[in-house]
């Protein structure tokens, strides 16, 4: 069994421990080796959640209310994931502008007033305090338990000189001040502290889990085995929600968490002012969860195997945990368990404690002392030792003043309603937050109403029951409302009931507090400071990391001044060391002239906020500085200034994209043009050419006939060529201008309705003429008997024939005219068997004088322009015309949409274009 | 990207936890001699935080190629 001397020996070596790994990380960070700068470090100092209260009391609330005790663990892992979009953003404000802590937080937001500041202090104490002592009892009870089954009573002549509770109380406090105020800069990191959070954060799940597992596997057969003998046992209404308000409790249980795991001061500690990189959040948003879970899992088994040892015993569920093994006689085991108790319950006295004690010394302490501009030059000097060691003695106060409620109040709640009620507490600090983060017309008289109305309401609701409990109010104000007022009872406003006590108190304080947060901050009017921080928090990501630019602000402090107030607080190499960073970053010394800038006063201010809180780093920096004040409006004119400059600067950058744009189009028309001019060029210069030789033929042929002597054989056949050559001529002109007509869209259609096969038959008889005549075969192919289609017959003849010209030109022994449809289309083909047209040549078969081009040797047969007719012709008639080879034929094929209505409205709304 | 994938992990989380889904497994029926309001509970907790891991390394991934 275990001694008193050895509990008490072995909870000492473990704090010994604890100051070893905390003493070992300062060394190895001060060599400039973060050893606490690990995302799974991040992660796990996280579990600082989980206090004595998940370690005892979850226990005792599931013996009670079955799976409910889940909830407050199911709001954190839900909202995990989201705290890539709301810590993230959280965090980067508090690097920029140096937070230290949740009111500091608060305060700087909402114009970095003292006053917010303080009342958050306050009320973060008087909801945090009893949570403190809550974890104090959980460590003294815990005692209790292990002693009394060793056989000892406990209790009898009660000194607090011979309770260890008290001794730990100091010790926990020895520990916090030596870790946790080593530097007078409260946003400095603490890697000792945050490696000890860490290493109890695992100490407590092992222990947990060490004690689950015997529970479940070795005095049971595995969970399945527990489940069905507790159900035997007439427990199964512990497995499932029952009652009305179980639906809405878990509900708003899940709700109240999620902001307590963001606001608690302990969590804001850890996951805010003790984060080195926002990319750590990567790893505590799954593996926070998954710790919450893992430590959970056997919450219910246990509670379960609980109730069904200690039937009709009188032993308190909160200390299953450490009764069971004990009444196995597992000493080591329970041992184990109440160091893990005991870690869960110091981690959270610890942390909370020093950002407590941060808010207390800068939002408290701090804006007091400099409240008075002549007292505070006066004791200038000694500042920075006062608020240190105020913050040290905070530190004291605290974790004694926890220990002297849990001894004079406690024992009156079980472990969770008290954290439940600290829980509603915190929340209550969520919409001035959120708001603030997000919404840039939140004022201070709305978050500080807000906050006010919030709190009053939760103590109403919430302390007030308590303080009847314990016997400091009657009855009757719980009976019968205020005032005798009926639908003032504090457990249910406006007669409200059916929710829980907590659930009831959540409801009636938070939603009073959002509501009153956003009537006043739209009817309210911001002052130019608020709204340069509101900008700041909201837009944190735009403005990098220069926000001393972004504040607008007039006014100029000299420098010395400024240089003293630095020196002061945060030493000269630091202060020297922050001046060579700005005049750096910003290209400009501030030495040179002696004053200060505006920028380089925000700088200064945002600096002493690391120290002393943005309220009182204000008021300082402000006692020094001969500054112009702003009208919200003369602000909001400057900023709509820069607003419009930055618009302006946009709309010019899109105007010369726009202009480039332009000037490229232009430069692709004029090449078009210049390409086309070209062609002109060759084209008329290929058209004289072509015009060129029938004058030259015709010209010599008539100086022939005017010598008079030529028989009349002779007169004729030259008078026949002559004719012959005017009508190549006034053929060739008149196909240049059908092509001009084409070319520039002026060719009109004369669109009808026709018989497509009695055209091409009609076509093709027409040439049988001059097929017999060069002895050619000749036949005509139709696959069907009728067809009506909407095309300009003269043209589509004209095709033809051109085509079967052609054909008569090259073919050696036969041509083909087929014409056949298919669903969509109709389609010509001319089929010769001649030698066909040179691969390469195929793509400029359709251009204007191809022929002529390429028969440079022999006369020319055409004027090579009928191709190029005839496509345009076809793309006219919205269709194609091709060349291919089908087997030894040569094969032009025209194919034309029956459709032809709808495409030719097309190409007419094209051309007019 | 990445903050609509969490945005979607927490709404299916929210919404596979609370009423009124919660109702079909808040019974008293076993699953694998575990009682189904237990076993869900734990089942959808290490769901969203398995889904909240995948997004991260998706979007890791994403974040490396560019």
């Amino acid at each position: 069994m275990l001694s008193r001397e050895l509990i008490i020996g072995v909870t000492f070596a473990y704090l010994a421990v604890l100051f070893a790994l905390a003493w070992y990380a300062e060394r190895a960070g001060s060599r400039g080796q973060k050893l606490a700068s690990h995302p799974w470090i991040y992660a796990l100092s996280l579990a600082v959640y989980c206090t004595a209260w998940t370690f005892y009391g979850s226990v005792g609330r599931a013996a009670s209310n079955g799976m409910e005790f889940m909830a407050i663990y199911v709001g954190p892992c839900l909202i995990a994931p989201l705290w890539w979009v709301v810590m993230r953003k959280i965090i980067r404000i508090s690097k920029v502008m140096n937070i230290s802590s949740i009111a500091d937080f608060i305060s700087s937001r909402y114009g970095k007033s003292a006053n917010l500041g303080a009342m958050v202090t306050i009320f973060c104490l008087i909801g945090i305090l009893p949570y403190v002592s809550l974890q104090l009892q959980g460590i003294t009870n815990s005692l209790e338990v292990l002693q009394f089954s060793a056989g000892e009573s406990s209790s009898q002549n009660f000194s607090i000189f011979s309770d260890p509770g008290f001794y730990m109380a100091l010790g926990l406090a020895a520990f916090t001040i030596l870790f946790g105020t080593r530097d007078l800069d409260a946003t400095s990191r603490h890697d000792g502290l945050v490696l000890a959070v860490a290493f109890e954060s695992i100490f407590k799940l092992v222990a947990f889990l060490a004690i689950g597992v015997f529970v479940s596997f070795f005095l049971f057969d595995g969970l399945p085995d527990i489940f069905s003998k507790a159900s035997e046992s007439g427990l199964s209404h512990l497995f499932v929600f029952t009652g009305e308000s179980g639906a809405s409790d878990w509900f708003w249980m899940g709700i109240l968490s999620m902001m307590a795991v963001l606001f608690l001061p302990r969590q804001f500690q850890m996951g805010v002012i003790e984060n080195t990189s926002e990319k750590h959040l990567d790893t505590a948003m799954w593996l926070f969860p998954l710790y919450l879970l893992l430590i959970n899992v056997f919450v219910l088994p246990i509670a379960l195997a609980g109730l069904m040892i200690f039937e009709n015993q009188p032993v308190n569920a909160d200390t299953f945990v450490l009764a069971i093994p004990s009444e196995f006689g597992k000493s080591g085991l329970a041992l184990f368990g109440y160091l893990g108790g005991f870690a869960a319950a110091t981690s959270m006295i610890i942390v909370s404690a020093i950002s407590l004690s941060t808010m207390v010394s800068t939002n408290l302490l701090m804006p007091v002392l400099v409240a008075n501009t002549k007292f505070q030059q006066r004791i200038q000097a000694r500042l920075p030792k006062i608020l240190i060691w105020g913050r040290r003695f905070t530190i004291l106060g605290i974790i004694l003043l926890a220990y002297f409620y849990f001894r004079a109040l406690g024992n009156f709640y079980s472990l969770v309603s008290t954290g439940l009620i600290s829980f509603v507490a915190i929340a209550q600090l969520t919409p001035s937050i959120v708001g603030g983060i997000f919404w840039k017309q939140g004022s201070k008289s709305g978050a500080i109403l807000g906050l006010l109305v919030g709190m009053l309401l939760w103590s109403f609701t919430l302390i007030v029951p308590t303080l009847v409990e314990a016997g400091y109010l009657g009855r009757a104000i719980l009976s019968d409302g205020l005032f005798g007022i009926d639908w003032l009872r504090p457990q249910a406003l406006l007669g409200m009931t059916g929710l829980s006590a907590v659930s009831h108190g959540l409801v009636f304080s938070l939603f009073p507090n959002v509501f009153l947060y956003i009537l006043i901050s739209l009817l309210s009017k911001q002052s130019s400071r608020e709204h340069n921080q509101a900008i700041l928090f909201v837009d944190i990501f735009n403005h990098g990391k220069n926000p001393d630019r972004s504040i607008v602000w007039k006014g100029q402090a000299s420098l010395p001044d400024i240089k003293s107030l630095l020196e002061n607080f945060l030493g000269e190499k630091k202060t020297k060391k922050a001046l060579q960073e700005f005049s750096e970053s910003t290209g400009r010394d501030p030495e040179s002239d002696g004053f200060a800038d505006p920028e380089l006063v925000n700088y200064s201010q945002r600096l002493l906020a690391g120290v002393i809180g943005a309220a009182s780093a204000r008021i300082l920096v402000d006692s020094v500085v001969k500054a112009e004040e702003i009208s919200l409006d003369e602000l909001l004119d400057i900023l709509k200034e820069t607003q419009e400059i930055k618009s302006l600067n946009l709309e010019l950058k899109s105007k010369s994209k726009a202009l480039k744009k332009a000037s490229e189009r232009l430069s692709l028309a004029n090449e078009a043009l210049k390409l086309n001019d070209m062609l002109k060029d060759e084209f008329i210069s290929t058209v004289t050419h072509e015009m060129k030789t029938p004058i030259t033929s015709i010209r010599a042929f008539s100086e022939i006939l005017l010598d008079e002597n030529l028989d009349e054989g002779d007169k004729r056949r030259f008078l026949q060529i002559i004719i012959d050559e005017t009508g190549r001529m006034t053929r060739l002109i008149d196909q240049v201008l059908d092509l001009e007509r084409f070319d520039s869209g002026k060719q009109k259609l004369n669109m009808q309705k026709s018989d497509l096969a009695s055209l091409v038959i009609e076509t093709g008889e027409s040439m049988t003429q001059v097929f017999t005549e060069k002895g050619l075969k000749f036949s005509v192919d139709l696959n069907f008997e009728q067809l009506e289609m909407l095309v300009d017959t003269d043209r589509i003849r004209q095709v033809i024939l051109n085509l079967l010209s052609n054909a008569s030109k090259f073919a050696s022994s036969k041509v083909i005219l087929s014409a056949f449809e298919n669903d969509d289309d109709l389609i010509l083909e001319v089929k010769d068997d001649g030698n066909g047209i040179p691969d390469e040549e195929i793509p400029y078969i359709f251009d204007k004088f191809y022929q002529a081009k390429n028969q440079t040797s022999k006369k020319p047969i055409g004027s090579g322009l009928g191709l190029a007719i005839s496509k345009k012709i076809i793309d006219y008639h919205g269709g194609t015309i091709l060349l291919g080879r089908e087997g030894e034929m040569t094969v032009f094929s025209v194919i034309l949409p029956k459709q032809v209505m709808a495409i030719l409205n097309l190409n007419a709304q094209t051309i007019d274009e | 990207m990445k903050s609509q994938y969490l945005w979607a992990v927490f709404l299916l989380g929210f919404f596979l936890l609370n009423y009124p889904l919660f109702q079909l497994y808040n019974g008293s029926a076993f699953i694998l001699g575990i009682p189904i309001l237990y076993f869900f509970v734990f089942l959808f907790l290490g769901v969203s935080s398995g889904l909240t891991f995948w997004v991260i390394r998706k979007t890791k991934k994403e974040d490396d190629a560019k």
